[in-house]
């Protein structure tokens, strides 16, 4: 490592605070990117998934109904 | 033969269909070699990269700024070249890939003005300076601006799609005049400044973290940009009967 | 193709407040820029300053560029009956810039005297005008041609097309103030050409889809 210390890599000489909100902004915004992407993905196949329960239902119901006639 | 398979090909890749199934197995490889490739280059470049020996440890941030601003400039020229094939082969597609780099492109551009903003303090002495590369940035973000602000005035999804392939390919057309004319001007009103990449060879234990993270940068893009594109194509394909069996299969596993 | 000429030189001496709206415009925009801050008046601001209010000057004249033909549906008539649509779009162009640009030839000199701009500059600024403007008449018309559906295009018109002006009014303020300290103005005169002549080549096109796009809206 570079660095001596923990300290030392935390600190940057005078630089942490500068080289450290850089890293953390980006961090943070790979984050949401990551996180909202396979948010919308999720979202969207949970609700296909639903919609194909519902509609399983739906069939099934028909079919008890057909049966008791 | 080989141009009729080529044909082929291509109309497959136009198909939402094929280009879903194609990417799932493309999805998983783009997002693990991007937390790879992106948690080494962060440890070698914070931690083992040497500092510089005039900017000190702040050019430590060049590691995140560079390939940010590298991404923001690539994902728009990607929206200008899909807008472009859209437009020509009228692939339905495109548009899906223009939804999904627009909002990575604009967060990645404010990243790539904010960190270099947070850059400069150090190395320049001010939050802010009109310097060439940072006008161009900031055009660049006026010009993602507009194709959003266009796409939410478009109810129409197949007009929305229009307008901003055409928006999107004007754009990328002026980007280079852009960026030459802000270099001109900048050569006239040089602020007392040093360049912040035109350092004279740049050693290998410096640049090899930055080609790291640039390719980490690139994979993350490409994963986001196929999950956000899937995600689209699902919600487009609603009723499709491939949608209905991937669903089923899903539920299954 | 001289009828097509003909009929758009009329509509465009009806509209006589086309032309004198854009002057008047520049003109009390240049005075408030002049009472709110007299230093810039003789000051090396003052070519960036004529450039930026003629940007903004077009950016407004832009807006109307399509808006009546688009509502009475003259202009779906227009490219639906004309042999060349692109010649339709280029003459609509033309005569955009005649009424805006073209009168900026003459009254830019005239405005840079207003803001201090030394006599022997005002060549120049006429040659800045009579070079840079096609290039804002162009590429304002892509982004006039796919807003003018918007019932509020203004915005985004504004947001869409004042990025692509940037060059425009780099070499645009740059030639005035090379002539002003008596360097050579011809990078500049290239450069302009350059601009405006990639705009010519994309403009037609670009706008020609950008109107079909926005008759679909209707």
């Amino acid at each position: 490592m570079y660095f001596d210390s923990f300290g030392d890599l935390l600190q940057m000489g005078k630089h942490g605070f500068y080289v450290w909100t850089a890293y953390g902004a980006t961090g943070l915004v790979l984050l949401i990117s990551w996180l909202s992407a396979r948010g919308a993905f999720v979202k969207t196949a949970q609700r296909l998934q639903q919609q194909a329960e519902l509609a399983q239902r739906g069939d099934q119901s028909a079919q008890h109904r057909g049966d008791h006639t | 033969m080989l141009s009729a398979s080529l044909k082929r090909l291509w109309h497959k890749l136009g198909s939402p269909r094929w280009f879903f199934a194609l990417t799932e197995s493309w999805v998983k490889v783009a997002g693990w070699s991007a937390l790879v490739l992106l948690v080494w280059g962060t440890i070698w470049g914070l931690g083992f990269a040497p500092a510089d020996y005039q900017q000190g440890n702040s050019f430590r941030i060049m590691y995140v700024h560079v390939p940010a601003a590298m991404l923001a400039q690539s994902l728009y020229i990607g929206m200008g070249v899909a807008g472009f094939i859209g437009l020509v082969w009228r692939m339905k597609l495109t548009d899906v890939a223009i939804s999904a780099c627009l909002p990575l492109g604009m967060v990645i551009t404010a990243l790539a003005l904010f960190s270099g903003s947070v850059w400069g303090r150090p190395t320049w002495g001010s939050w802010w300076e009109w310097d060439g590369r940072t006008v161009s940035t900031l055009v660049l973000f006026f010009l993602y601006v507009g194709i959003y602000a266009l796409r939410e005035a478009i109810a129409d999804q197949e007009l929305r799609a229009r307008a901003s392939a055409l928006i999107a390919m004007v754009g990328t057309i002026n980007i280079p005049i852009i960026k030459y004319s802000v270099e001109w001007w900048n050569t006239l009103h040089q602020p007392a400044s040093f360049g912040l990449t035109q350092k004279p060879a740049m050693p290998s234990e410096m640049w090899l973290p930055l080609l790291v993270m640039v390719l980490g940068f690139y994979a993350f893009a490409g994963f986001i940009v196929l999950v956000r594109m899937r995600t689209e194509i699902l919600n487009r394909e609603l009723g499709a009967r491939w949608v209905r069996d991937w669903v089923q299969v899903r539920s299954e596993r | 193709m001289s009828s097509l000429l003909r009929r758009e030189w009329q509509v465009a001496l009806r509209a006589k407040g086309a032309i004198i709206n854009p002057v008047a415009f520049l003109l009390l925009s240049t005075t408030l820029f002049v009472i709110a801050a007299p230093d810039t008046v003789s000051s090396d601001a003052a070519a960036g300053i004529l450039w930026t209010l003629v940007l903004l000057t077009q950016l407004l004249a832009l807006d109307a560029m399509y808006r009546r033909d688009f509502d009475s549906g003259v202009l779906e008539q227009t490219l639906v009956s004309a042999q060349v649509p692109f010649v339709a779009v280029l003459t609509r162009i033309f005569m955009q810039w005649l009424s805006t640009g073209f009168i900026m030839v003459a009254v830019g000199p005239a405005l840079g005297i207003l803001l201090g701009l030394p006599a022997e500059a005002t060549p120049a600024i006429a040659l800045a005008m009579l070079l840079g403007t096609p290039a804002l008449s162009l590429l304002g018309s892509i982004g006039a041609s796919v807003t003018v559906g918007f019932s509020r295009g203004g915005v985004i018109l504004a947001l869409l097309v004042m990025p692509l002006f940037l060059p425009t009014l780099i070499f645009g303020a740059g030639l005035v103030a090379a002539a002003e300290a008596g360097s050579s103005v011809m990078p500049q005169v290239y450069a302009l050409s350059l601009i405006s002549l990639v705009a010519l080549a994309i403009a037609p096109f670009a706008t020609l889809a950008g109107l079909k796009i926005s008759l679909e809206m209707q």
